[in-house]
């Protein structure tokens, strides 16, 4: 094996290891909250779906990143397209989490459903617009620098983007909910 | 015995092949989005919303089968601080997969289960050794903050990885070797079923796991 195969491979485990060990920082809020998080069962099946949708806006808006040109002509197509897309996402989690926490023997109450879809618009709509900002300053910092983003602005945005979502229902948990 | 040795030939000719190709993980993950990114530019918001609709279903089931496991994830002190690394890793490590499949293919004239077998094998050795480290780190800040055992979470972080890359990266790759087949770009529709598969996969993993090492 050459020299440079192993520094790449290398490379990969630690970056990889890296980026979830920082995501493990939301999962140390999960476990401080855990007695007050695990009875809310709509939160608890949100979780995942909360996660992954705010993991996957932060790689797409990452990807944005790069060429100047291009990120004009198409910013006002990317806000528009994100915009649409959370607001599909939000009504299709609340009522699905609600639905199967039914199921699972949870009831509703009026000021909980309210309280629960307050929380899910704004910590995703307050996470994407965080997003958007550190892509922005960190695409121009990167430029400066003659970085490329390819390697450093998904891994840094989507790490970010986790530990600020596992915080916000952390959080809730403990002191909304 | 020809029709064993032949296979194997032709495997280590395109591993050779494969080898030369730079891996680079994160610039796989950016293709990867990337190709998802372009088709909100040039086709419709409705494709990704698509795409999203189905991701959103999947992970409020991942999200259920979480609930049902809930009790058994907590049986260990300290699952709740590996688990969210654990689901990132093994969703960021099979994306890459899938993605570096896909532009394998493209870009050498190695056969698509070669590249397939050879992605799987690297993906493994990649998870174990990194799965070994979030086990550590979610072990030491179990142990440090809510006195968790350091030997279960590095346990439950390198089972887990091993079995999830087990389970999940064969699938996946068989599962971008037949939309490449079948003339469907694997980076605009494995991406939602990879991400959502692989979460439920890992909860029930690391439940097992967790019901297992109490």
């Amino acid at each position: 094996m050459s020299i440079k195969r192993r520094q790449s491979l290398a490379f990969i485990i630690i970056t990889t290891a890296l980026a979830s060990c920082i995501s493990m920082i939301g999962g140390v809020g999960i476990e401080f909250a855990e007695k007050d998080l695990l009875p809310i069962i709509p939160l608890v099946i949100a979780l995942p779906a909360l996660n992954t949708m705010v993991g996957d806006y932060a790689t797409i808006i990452a990807a944005h990143a790069g060429s100047p040109g291009e990120q004009k002509s198409t910013r006002k197509k990317l806000i528009k397209s994100v915009f649409k897309s959370t607001i599909v996402n939000i009504l299709g989690t609340v009522a699905l989490s609600l639905w199967l926490a039914s199921t699972r023997g949870y009831t509703t109450t009026i000021g909980f459903f309210w309280t629960f879809i307050a929380f899910v618009a704004i910590s995703v709509s307050s996470i994407v617009i965080v997003m958007f900002s550190i892509t922005y300053f960190l695409d121009q910092i990167l430029e400066k620098k003659k970085l490329n983003p390819d390697d450093i602005l998904i891994p840094v945005v989507t790490t970010i983007t986790d530990v600020f979502m596992l915080g916000m229902i952390a959080l809730a948990a403990k002191f909304i909910f | 015995m020809e029709k064993i040795l032949k296979p194997v030939a032709h495997f280590v000719r395109d591993s050779k092949i494969i080898d030369k190709q730079p891996h680079r993980h994160w610039h796989y993950i950016y293709k990867h989005r990337r190709a998802r990114k372009l088709l909100i530019d040039d086709v419709s918001t409705w494709q990704i919303v698509a795409g999203q609709v189905f991701t959103v279903i999947a992970s409020v089931f991942a999200g259920l089968i979480l609930d049902v496991n809930k009790h058994d994830i907590g049986l260990v002190v300290g699952a709740f601080v590996v688990m969210p690394g654990i689901v990132d890793l093994s969703a960021s490590l099979t994306g890459a997969m899938a993605a570096k499949i896909n532009h394998h293919i493209d870009e050498t004239p190695a056969k698509p289960i070669n590249i397939a077998i050879h992605a799987v094998g690297f993906t493994f050795i990649i998870a174990v050794f990194s799965g070994s480290i979030v086990g550590l780190f979610g072990g030491m800040i179990s142990m440090l903050f809510f006195n968790g055992d350091l030997y279960r979470i590095i346990m439950l972080g390198v089972a887990s990885m091993m079995t999830i890359s087990i389970i999940g990266n064969p699938f996946i790759a068989a599962l971008t070797v037949l939309f490449k087949k079948v003339k469907i770009n694997p980076d605009n529709i494995v991406g939602p079923i990879q991400s959502s598969l692989i979460d439920m996969l890992a909860i029930i993993v690391i439940a097992t796991y967790a019901r297992i090492l109490v």
